[in-house]
């Protein structure tokens, strides 16, 4: 069932108010973030700035470095640390009252900016999307477009990643925003809010899912079982079906977390979301916002 | 948070070169279901 928003003036303001949220954490991000820097201390960094501000992560902060293009998430007991030369794509959002922004950057740590073709053509052609969205604009247009600003750079977009519509408590709604035509049916609505997203790669411009999960989503209602712990799945349940992360759940017993995780997914109620890496294994560039197709034209809610 | 299309390079690339694409309905299939 789609929840798509068309808000009322009060819900507007949440909106707009969620998108300064979000950006005042990714900018942080974007200043803290050097070579040495722990991930998982970013991405807790970011969420707390959102939870002081007095919003909630919709989905978990995430850094995917170099080939991952998204969904790089650390575990409770991550040490990773950025390294020099890496292209970082540091993904966050906030919501207030399930009222969803989504938004996102790409930072180059080399000394010479090796990356910065990559960001330019990924930044370029969300601009060039962003021109374009008005009521009734077919998604494949603005994904024609995406992928024409991304070649003409030299690069190939990420052909099976998409930008999606955010509905109330729905993180991935309808539409789907392609970043080439790829034959997606769909236009964008008066009065939505919808997330465009377009990735520039140097290689294939195909993602596979890689490596271990540590974002999920509680899809449906599970079984009664007793492997589930029913304390664990009141706290995931609170999470009103947004994406979640291990690492939220420091505070419960493990064991019990991680059969009732186990549990959770065997019975398809639980959705995983591994890191997302290209076949190739090339660098990836990013940017995304999220906008609303006002009476007035096309705000930008994160920029 | 990126949403993934859940089918394979090649199809993707026959989508591309036909005029047909995926024929897949962007409002009416959840963005997290698998497209084919």
């Amino acid at each position: 069932m789609f929840l798509r928003v068309n808000p009322t003036p009060t819900e507007l303001e949440t909106l707009r108010e969620c998108g300064r949220i979000a950006s005042k954490a990714r900018s942080w991000a974007g200043k803290e973030i050097k070579p040495g820097y722990l991930l998982r201390e970013l991405q807790e960094g970011m969420e707390t700035i959102i939870r002081e501000a007095g919003a909630m992560p919709p989905f978990p902060a995430q850094t995917s470095r170099n080939s991952i293009g998204a969904h790089y998430c650390s575990s409770p007991s991550d040490n990773t640390r950025f390294e020099e030369n890496d292209l970082v794509k540091i993904d966050v959002g906030a919501h207030i009252d399930g009222l969803i922004v989504d938004s996102g950057v790409s930072v180059d740590l080399s000394n010479d900016q090796r990356w910065s073709t990559l960001i330019s053509a990924a930044s370029d052609a969300l601009d060039a999307a962003i021109d374009m969205c008005a009521p009734d604009v077919d998604v494949e247009d603005i994904g024609e477009r995406v992928q024409q600003v991304i070649t003409s750079a030299g690069f190939n977009p990420i052909f099976n990643l998409t930008g999606h519509g955010l509905g109330k408590w729905t993180l991935h709604d309808s539409p789907q925003i392609p970043n080439a035509r790829i034959g997606l049916k769909g236009s964008l609505k008066a009065g939505s809010i919808f997330a465009i997203e377009p990735f520039a790669t140097s290689g294939k411009g195909y993602v596979e899912d890689k490596g271990k999960p540590e974002v999920f989503m509680l899809e449906r209602k599970p079984k009664p079982s007793n492997k589930i712990d029913l304390e664990t799945l009141k706290t995931i349940q609170s999470w009103n079906g947004l994406p979640i992360a291990r690492r939220y759940f420091n505070n419960l017993p493990k064991k019990p977390l991680e059969r009732t995780l186990k549990e959770l997914i065997k019975q398809g109620a639980l959705r995983q979301y591994p890191p997302l890496v290209e076949v190739s294994n090339a660098q990836i560039g990013w940017k995304e916002h999220s906008i609303y197709l006002g009476p007035n034209g096309t705000e930008v809610l994160t920029a | 948070m990126t949403n993934l299309i859940k089918v394979t390079l090649s199809i993707i690339r026959k989508a591309i070169n036909s005029a047909q694409g995926l024929g897949v309905e962007a409002d009416s299939v959840s963005a997290d279901q698998p497209s084919k």
